[in-house]
């Protein structure tokens, strides 16, 4: 019987498709009740035939893919004749307004983390602790709304020096901010990072430098 | 093994209407061109998936199919059969072509994966695919269809993941049904082995 294996395997399909005559599909059938390795091999070929039933229905195209190739395509013909809600969403799409925003993200992500733990400080239960407390308080929310404001500043000068990297403004100062760190800060949480020192320094030395001048 | 009956329909359904998309698409109706883009994306993004089996690369590649498309969308005849049967044929063509343009990086690729260094290739550094299988099995029966030649794999992908038709086949792939039978019936041998191989038991 093992003679005729490779006959056996190449009409495997045929018969699990059942395309083939009777007397044939009849020879196969005794033959594969007679080789165990013919039998496996079968078997294995009916759960991979399976397997690859269920993956057909389960494939998606990424969603964004029919988008690019349509602007791929059709995009530069629309843009001629001056589509303006897609020209405004494609100016959003250019590399400085992503990164200026990566960083105004970062930024605040970095403030509120600074600002929720103080809230979080619980007051001691005496009348002491409390008017302590409440004075401490009043001073943090002053100082946190200074802090703040200068932060806010922070960003908007981080953000347009972003803007302007081809073309250095005159007041650049000597310490650069380079996008790539930026670009990463929206992903890892603020303060883990290593890549956040830059950012973090900006931030927090910045308005110190601010303070010291009046 | 599938309701017949049902997707024959269905395909009928389809087939004239995309060929009424294309006409209007040749007298240059963006709106057209859109809905033929919408209809096949997925499944021209499958073949380039299940052929590649890497998801960025089927995004590039789906992209140049489309663009193919586009520039050669007059020299599309419906007489001569289905839009889909021609879009595969596209898009098997430039499968071919581009295989062979990177076999030599693929060469060295699987000479890397041996190496130790594949440790590196999956580190977080590496953006990692957006299709993730969805279970182990089908991630195994992916990698098996990788490992057997690209004119059984080919076969293989039209038939059981595009669920085409061995006529419809015999079109995509320009070769006689005899050879196209024996192709399909090879590759699922080599895949059933390779299952077997990487432990996977028959049911």
């Amino acid at each position: 019987m093992k003679a005729n294996c490779g006959q056996i395997e190449e009409r495997l399909s045929d018969y699990i498709e059942k395309s083939l005559e009777a007397a044939e599909a009849q020879e196969m059938e005794a033959h594969l009740q007679d080789c165990a390795k013919c039998a496996a091999l079968e078997a294995q070929m009916r759960r991979l035939l399976g397997a690859m039933a269920e993956m057909e229905g389960g494939m998606e195209a990424p969603p964004q893919l029919a988008a690019k190739i349509l602007e791929q395509t059709l995009g530069p013909r629309k843009s001629t004749r001056g589509g303006e809600a897609w020209t405004w969403l494609k100016s959003l799409w250019k590399p400085q307004v992503l990164v200026g925003m990566a960083g105004a993200l970062a930024t605040l992500a970095l403030v509120a983390q600074f600002t929720l733990p103080a809230r979080m400080r619980g007051n001691a239960a005496t009348p002491a602790g409390i008017l302590r407390s409440a004075n401490r308080q009043a001073h943090l929310v002053y100082a946190r709304g200074v802090k703040y404001v200068n932060d806010l500043r922070v960003v908007y000068e981080i953000q347009s020096r972003l803007r302007n990297e081809p073309e250095p403004s005159p007041e650049t100062p000597q310490r650069t901010i380079t996008p790539g760190p930026n670009d990463r800060t929206e992903e890892h949480h603020p303060g883990h990072s290593a890549n956040f020192t830059g950012m973090y320094e900006a931030v927090m030395l910045a308005p110190l430098a601010g303070r010291s001048m009046r | 093994m599938r309701p017949e009956g049902a997707k024959g329909n269905e395909a009928a359904e389809r087939l004239e209407g995309d060929a009424q998309l294309v006409e209007s698409c040749l007298k240059g109706e963006g709106s057209a061109w859109e809905e033929l883009v919408r209809r096949h994306t997925r499944r021209v993004y499958g073949m380039c998936y299940r052929f590649s089996g890497r998801g960025a690369e089927a995004e590039d590649l789906s992209q140049e199919v489309f663009l193919r498309v586009y520039r050669t969308l007059g020299s599309y005849r419906a007489a001569q059969g289905a839009f889909g049967t021609w879009l595969a044929r596209v898009t098997r063509n430039l499968l071919v072509d581009n295989y062979r343009r990177t076999r030599r990086d693929r060469v060295t690729d699987s000479l890397e994966d041996v190496m130790p260094k594949v440790e590196e290739k999956h580190s977080p550094v590496r953006a990692p695919d957006r299709y993730v299988e969805a279970n182990e099995l089908s991630a195994q029966v992916q990698k098996a269809l990788g490992q057997i030649s690209p004119d059984l794999r080919e076969a293989v992908i039209l038939r059981d993941l595009q669920g085409m038709e061995y006529g419809e086949i015999q079109k995509v792939l320009d070769v006689p049904e005899g050879t196209v039978k024996s192709r399909i019936n090879r590759g699922r041998i080599e895949m059933a082995r390779l299952l077997t191989a990487m432990g996977v038991r028959p049911e």
